[in-house]
């Protein structure tokens, strides 16, 4: 469909103002994806009532928030997690600790923990959803939310090595909803990300694919890139 | 604070931080002026950074103030939390609720015009045009919320929001 130029200003003004809802948000957003005419309208009106911004007054946030940005941003270990229970504070705080600890002997043994193999799974629009990161020789895989996906309760994303040579997708584990995890790799499952350029994510039934391989869509495919251990 | 958006884009958490405590505030408080739930505002704004993080390479192509550009960022995901909650049980709720105790949040208009070109234009609409502008954009209500709170017919209020807008454009690019 194509709109005049009085029609675009009119959405983009009732899109940036937030009264376009519903369906026509939907279309209008879309329409920015395709037209650089369009976006300019709306960048336009976002610069225009931006002040109106200042009408609400400040609060500052809970110090959580930021540790928080942090661990999904995967730039720290810090995994701030609002309105936890005491005694589970204190639980992760152990568990944190222990894991300091173990992690500075591993790393004492070789340099097996700097990732040299990773990716970054993004979704619409370039939106990081996670970060798939496998230490040096590849023995472990630490799965890191960032922006992450809603699902249905009953599925579970499950994320496959693709072996550049053709070779069935390998299952390196499911998704978590939050935070992040960190595997043990089987030999089989080392070999095939060792033999992977990219990784795959599937929706698969609740705690993935009942037969091995891969039973429902695949919903994103990222680019493994190597970095100099 | 552009300059600090441009470091986000070299992947500088150092400036990642320094734009949080200088935004973070003033931010939260829009989110929670919108979706009227300090828990869900907290989230919001964590959602907002993460995004500020991965976007910060695009900045430059916005053409505005990084200010600018972070409240369009937030605004929107307000907006989409708002879009799929629950519709308000009714409009009562949402007056008995939502609008009363937050009121006091906003600053009056006038305390917080600092003879900005927005501000001055904003005056020349007529009341409810004004009364319009703010309750879609700093509380995040649909023409239907801001019928029901203005007790007024939503023909009305679009054709209020319609003129209103038309009338900024016109004040503010002469």
């Amino acid at each position: 469909m194509k709109y005049s130029p009085a029609t675009i200003e009119r959405l983009a003004g009732e899109y940036v103002l937030g009264t376009l809802r519903g369906p026509a948000r939907q279309r209008f957003e879309r329409l920015c994806a395709q037209d650089a005419a369009v976006r300019a309208a709306r960048d336009a009106w976002e610069r225009r009532l931006a002040e109106l911004a200042e009408r609400a007054a400040p609060i500052a946030p809970s110090p959580q928030v930021w540790s928080s940005i942090l661990g999904r941003l995967g730039l720290s270990p810090a995994r701030g997690q609002p309105r936890r229970p005491r005694w589970q504070q204190f639980a992760v705080a152990a568990s944190l600790a222990l894991l300091a600890g173990a992690l500075g002997w591993y790393m004492a043994q070789d340099r097996a923990f700097r990732p040299v193999l990773s990716a970054v799974v993004t979704g619409e629009g370039g939106r990081p959803l996670w970060r798939v990161a496998a230490s040096g020789d590849a023995s472990r895989l630490q799965i890191t939310v960032l922006g992450g996906e809603t699902i249905p309760d009953d599925r579970s994303l499950e994320l496959w090595a693709v072996p550049r040579n053709g070779g069935a997708p390998v299952s390196l584990g499911l998704i978590p909803r939050a935070q992040a995890v960190s595997v043990a790799l089987q030999e089989t499952q080392r070999a095939a990300l060792l033999g992977s350029d990219k990784v795959a994510v599937s929706l698969e039934p609740r705690g993935g694919s009942p037969t091995g391989v891969a039973t429902g869509p695949v919903v994103h495919v990222a680019d493994l890139s190597r970095n100099q251990g | 604070m552009d300059s600090l958006l441009r470091r986000c884009a070299q992947r500088d958490v150092t400036a990642l931080e320094a734009l949080y405590r200088a935004t973070s505030g003033q931010l939260l408080g829009l989110l929670v002026a919108m979706l009227r739930d300090r828990a869900l505002a907290e989230d919001a704004l964590q959602e907002v950074f993460v995004r500020v993080w991965a976007s910060a390479p695009q900045f430059d192509g916005f053409r505005g103030s990084a200010m600018a550009w972070l409240t369009s960022i937030a605004r929107h995901r307000a907006i989409d939390l708002i879009r799929a909650r629950k519709p308000f049980a009714s409009l009562d709720e949402l007056q008995l609720t939502g609008l009363e105790p937050a009121a006091e949040a906003l600053v009056a208009p006038e305390s917080s015009a600092t003879g900005n070109a927005l501000e001055r234009c904003l005056r020349q609409l007529s009341e409810s045009q004004q009364r319009c502008i703010d309750l879609a954009y700093v509380r995040g209500l649909s023409h239907e919320e801001i019928a029901a709170t203005l007790a007024s017919p939503i023909g009305t209020v679009k054709s209020w929001v319609r003129r209103a807008l038309l009338s900024l454009r016109q004040c503010l690019e002469p």
